[in-house]
């Protein structure tokens, strides 16, 4: 049985603040075990994991992968290529299959929004989102919130900058649901056609203007920019885009003190962030990758604990 | 609603038929009541209240009895796409539904552009107790270009023209269309929607569209066809007849080309009205 209120992570829409707490307070737990010279714990001796990537992905199957084998799971990576989905088989009927060789957690990518929540509906699994189109990423936003709180103590009051493209960032809609439930301030900045319709009524804060993100906040997260959106004709160009949307030391040390910077990853230097920023002693952009491990170990045990044989 | 009585495994014979207690609806007459209907040789002889000696008695209370239903826009998908719907099955969902006629879209793979085709289509039909009518593509494949032979295809009983599944995305081509159209009495169905505005998305949108992370189309997409429609059929002086309409703009552009005496009309789909 879960130690939370939900089966699955499908999102954190459907999560309550006070477990966002809870999960957050586990991954401190769970870093614990990281800075142990053997990083291993027999938490989740007995189950087993599927990682299903059927989108690309480094970091986060890694991190997942990792988190798996430190709470001692049975792990099975799966991606679309090689597999029957490039022979037509269905993404539900490759997940049937897969779960009939009986596994206990599905670790789910997929391009299309709402397929976690398609699977947990036809599925006994628990289902965890590891990103679903340009919906959620739920254990992105509780590492950005982790590493947040490792360095402000309290999320409460914070004010955080999404600072790029919104309308396609899983990422920044589950930070933006995650941080409000945690009682922190959104602010958004990013050129208009990067910035989806009716985000006003998320409670947000919207600003075409980095100068001013940068003046109200205390934290900038920075989101990736990719070429295809320039082709796509949503913004002119990307040097058109780092000229006024790009954080630079300049820009920053305009700032009355330090901003916290953080950046989901892949980064592209010279593009949404200058190397001088995301190698600053202000970036916590590898601290978020280490947080990664420790708060996907903490859903897996907080979702899938209750499964596992009582270790000896 | 479930009746235990299905009008197919116990086919009834129309030449004594006694119709039980079903809600009787006529618009043209005005009757909205609960009836007992005779049928003799298929003609209603009367709304007796007892039950006629050898009569074959069908208990429909809890069901309608209304004028057939006629729906503007199917998709019998054959030929081409058999998996997703025949017209066999395709007239079977419209007895069902209480649908005496239909109108299908030529949105087929081959498209229904020529006599030859929306004849073989009909004569798939005929076995059915539904009207099959079908609506010819407006231009050659559906690709937008040539027309359709449209006098031949109005001469073999084709009243309209429609390339729906997208639009006639040149003003040209949808102009030409409708002017020879009207010159034979038919009129041009148009999809209306605007391809860039609409490319990728799935739903309408706004709020919903961010918070489900799903990409959106803006109701402007529709409507700035519809406006295209208009100028179309106000500068031609034809008619033409707006699809599937969901925006509220498409709408009120409808509604004030009515109050010019355009002809435009529009129809609107049952789950946009009911679905939140």
């Amino acid at each position: 049985m879960s130690l939370l209120s939900q089966k699955h992570m499908l999102g954190l829409a459907d999560y309550s603040g006070d477990e966002i707490q809870t999960i957050l307070d586990t991954s401190l737990q769970m870093r614990d075990i990281l800075n142990r010279p053997v990083k291993k714990v027999p938490t989740l001796r007995g189950v087993t994991v599927v990682n299903l990537f059927l989108e690309n992905s480094t970091r986060t199957r890694t991190s997942f992968e990792l988190a798996e084998k430190r709470l001692s799971a049975d792990t099975l990576n799966f991606s679309a290529s090689g597999s029957a989905l490039s022979k037509g088989e269905t993404m539900l009927d490759t997940a049937l299959n897969i779960e009939a060789m009986k596994v206990d957690v599905v670790v789910m990518r997929h391009k299309s929004p709402g397929s976690p929540q398609f699977l947990a509906r036809h599925l006994e699994s628990i289902i965890i989102n590891a990103g679903d189109g340009r919906h959620e990423h739920p254990t992105q936003a509780l590492l950005d919130m982790m590493t947040l709180r490792d360095k402000y103590g309290s999320l409460k009051g914070l004010r955080v900058a999404l600072v790029g493209d919104i309308l396609h960032s899983r990422v920044a809609m589950s930070n933006i649901i995650g941080l409000k439930k945690m009682g922190a301030e959104v602010i958004i900045c990013g050129p208009a056609t990067l910035i989806p319709r009716g985000l006003e009524k998320m409670g947000v804060e919207i600003t075409h203007s980095l100068d001013d993100a940068i003046q109200r906040a205390d934290a900038l997260n920075i989101l990736r920019i990719q070429l295809e959106r320039q082709t796509a004709g949503l913004f002119p160009s990307l040097r058109e885009y780092h000229k006024y949307f790009g954080v630079t030391r300049v820009r920053l040390e305009k700032a009355s003190s330090p901003l916290t910077i953080l950046h989901p990853g892949p980064m592209n230097r010279g593009v949404e962030i200058t190397s001088d920023v995301a190698d600053s002693e202000h970036s916590v952009i590898l601290q978020q990758v280490t947080n990664g491990v420790a708060v996907r170990m903490a859903v897996l045990y907080l979702l899938a604990g209750g499964r596992a044989e009582p270790s000896a | 609603m479930t009746s235990k009585y299905s009008r197919f495994d116990k086919p009834a014979r129309a030449e004594n038929l006694y119709l039980q207690g079903a809600r009787v609806v006529d618009p043209r007459t005005g009757i909205d009541q609960v009836l007992n209907l005779h049928i003799v040789d298929g003609v209603l002889k009367s709304t007796a209240h007892e039950t006629p000696q050898s009569a074959d008695v069908i208990d429909l209370r809890g069901h309608w009895i209304t004028p057939g239903w006629f729906d503007l826009h199917v998709h019998l998908r054959e030929p081409g796409k058999e998996v997703a719907e025949t017209i066999a099955s395709g007239c079977m969902a419209a007895m069902n539904g209480g649908f005496t006629g239909i109108a299908c879209m030529p949105n087929t793979q081959p498209a229904l552009d020529d006599a030859a085709s929306v004849n073989w289509v009909r004569a798939q039909g005929k076995g059915f107790p539904v009207d099959v009518n079908v609506i010819a593509a407006v231009t050659r494949g559906r690709e937008g270009k040539e027309l359709v032979e449209m006098s031949e295809i109005v001469e073999a009983g084709v009243r309209a023209f429609s390339d729906d599944g997208g639009p006639v995305k040149s003003s040209a081509v949808l102009l030409h269309a409708v002017e020879y159209a009207n010159m034979l009495g038919a009129r041009i169905f148009e999809h209306a929607e605007d391809k860039y505005l609409a490319e990728g998305g799935s739903m309408n949108e706004g709020e919903w569209s961010t918070r489900l992370g799903i990409s959106g189309m803006p109701t402007i997409a529709e409507a700035i066809d519809v406006a295209r429609c208009v100028l179309i059929a106000e500068y031609s002086g034809g008619a033409i007849h707006i699809c599937h309409v969901s925006a509220k703009e498409s709408v009120e552009l409808i509604r004030q080309a009515k109050k010019k005496g355009l002809r435009i009309t529009g129809e609107v789909c049952p789950h946009h009205l009911l679905v939140d």
